[in-house]
């Protein structure tokens, strides 16, 4: 009987070693999107704007000024492959940037900033299209837009998160518009609806992203390391639990001045995560 | 017989006339050592005429375009990235911003920063430009 428990057991162990190594096999580099949407970073086309026209761009993308293709269409036509090459991307099966979390705060995340511009661009893109009457096209490119900012958090921080939310919001405003502005057929918010509902209520990882961030912030004594792990525990609750807020406020209170000074704003954190819970409810609404 | 041998001896002693030496081979060889060193010396001197006559013809032809395009084209910036994004920075950068949205706005479209002084161009676009002989 031990004999026969010994060898089900082998079986298992070599069964379970041999898939793991198939799952790794299988996820070649040529289907990592991170790897396509950083040849796309490598397209994007610069131009110089004035502060003005920056602020304009925001208030186009928080939906408080209407979209102007006259003084768009160029940034986009130029962007145009960059845009097509991160809309290929999203069709990868996975996302991997390969963060050197090893390098603690020294990490380089310039990605995150790129991705910020490439999907902001594409959702001036998806208006463009829809200025110029290709419905259809509009909806790929925010389809593809909405993967892309999910992406864009992968394996990261609170820094990479942060930008995906602002990514996937700005997306969710420019989906609410055009149901607005355009009206959306019954197959295009079928598409649209799918896309939102494969983000998920939450939207994004916050918990991970947390937790990652605050394992890699310095600290240099083991009295700040032991306020630190303190806290990181109290931190990871409050996101499923926002009630335990003034908690983890006391605790960072009290930590050594040099860990106080590096915790990000609880209080902020869980702003951003509402407000995307929020977007994404009501956005998934509209398009019931 | 031998008076006479000794007289003849005496008469080509008398016409010895002294010759000027030639030149030491240690010398020659000193100087066959110092004439590549004098070559490459020209050679460098041409290389850095040449390389300069290059340089100008690409600064020129990478400034006209500037030239023509008028304000419409942005400026060459001093850098693409003037530092390196990295986690620490990008925490810095929320913890500072008066929201999470504004640090993202921030930098997602940035005004036109500081262009490069008159003169000066940017090395990395300049480096990244493949010229092609045609």
């Amino acid at each position: 009987m031990n004999a026969l428990r010994m060898t089900a057991t082998i079986i298992l162990g070599v069964a379970i070693a041999s898939s793991s190594a198939t799952a790794q096999q299988s996820q070649k580099a040529s289907d990592n999107a991170a790897l396509r949407y950083w040849s796309a970073f490598a397209q994007m086309q610069d131009t110089g704007i004035t502060e003005q026209q920056a602020k304009e761009a925001h208030a186009i993308l928080d939906g408080t000024v209407p979209y102007d293709d006259l003084k768009y269409k160029d940034i986009v036509e130029k962007n145009k492959p960059a845009l097509e090459t991160m809309a290929r991307g999203t069709a990868l099966p996975y996302c991997d940037w390969g963060l050197e979390l090893q390098m603690g705060s020294e990490a380089p995340v310039d990605y995150a900033r790129k991705a910020a511009f490439l999907g902001r661009l594409n959702v001036f893109y998806a208006l463009h299209l829809l200025t110029t009457g290709d419905k259809d096209a509009a909806v790929r490119a925010l389809q593809a837009g909405l993967r892309f900012s999910h992406d864009v958090a992968n394996g990261g921080t609170l820094f990479a998160t942060v930008v995906a939310q602002s990514l996937i919001v700005a997306h969710l405003q420019a989906v609410a518009g055009f149901q607005h502005v355009a009206g959306l057929s019954a197959a295009q918010r079928a598409v649209l609806l799918k896309s939102i509902e494969q983000l998920g209520p939450d939207g994004l990882d916050w918990h991970s992203a947390m937790k990652r961030e605050l394992e890699i912030l310095p600290t240099h004594d083991p009295q700040a390391n032991a306020a630190r792990d303190k806290i990181e525990v109290a931190y990871l609750k409050l996101l499923s639990n926002p009630g335990t807020l003034p908690e983890l406020q006391q605790m960072i209170s009290d930590a050594p001045k040099q860990v106080a000074d590096i915790i990000p704003n609880p209080k902020r954190v869980l702003a951003q995560k509402q407000n995307l819970i929020d977007k994404w409810q009501q956005t998934r609404a509209l398009l019931q | 017989m031998p008076i006479r041998d000794d007289e003849q001896f005496e008469k080509y002693l008398k016409q010895f006339q002294p010759v000027s030496p030639e030149p030491l081979l240690a010398k020659e060889q000193v100087k066959a050592r110092r004439r590549p060193v004098g070559f490459a010396a020209w050679a460098a001197v041409a290389a850095a005429i040449v390389i300069a006559l290059m340089m100008s013809a690409l600064l020129h032809r990478h400034a006209l375009p500037v030239k023509e395009t008028g304000p419409s084209m942005p400026p060459v910036e001093e850098f693409n990235n003037p530092q390196p994004l990295t986690i620490g920075r990008a925490d810095a950068l929320l913890a500072n911003a008066p929201s999470f949205k504004a640090a993202v706005d921030d930098m997602a479209f940035r005004p036109e920063s500081k262009p490069i002084s008159a003169g000066r161009y940017s090395a990395l676009a300049l480096l990244s430009k493949e010229e092609v002989n045609q």
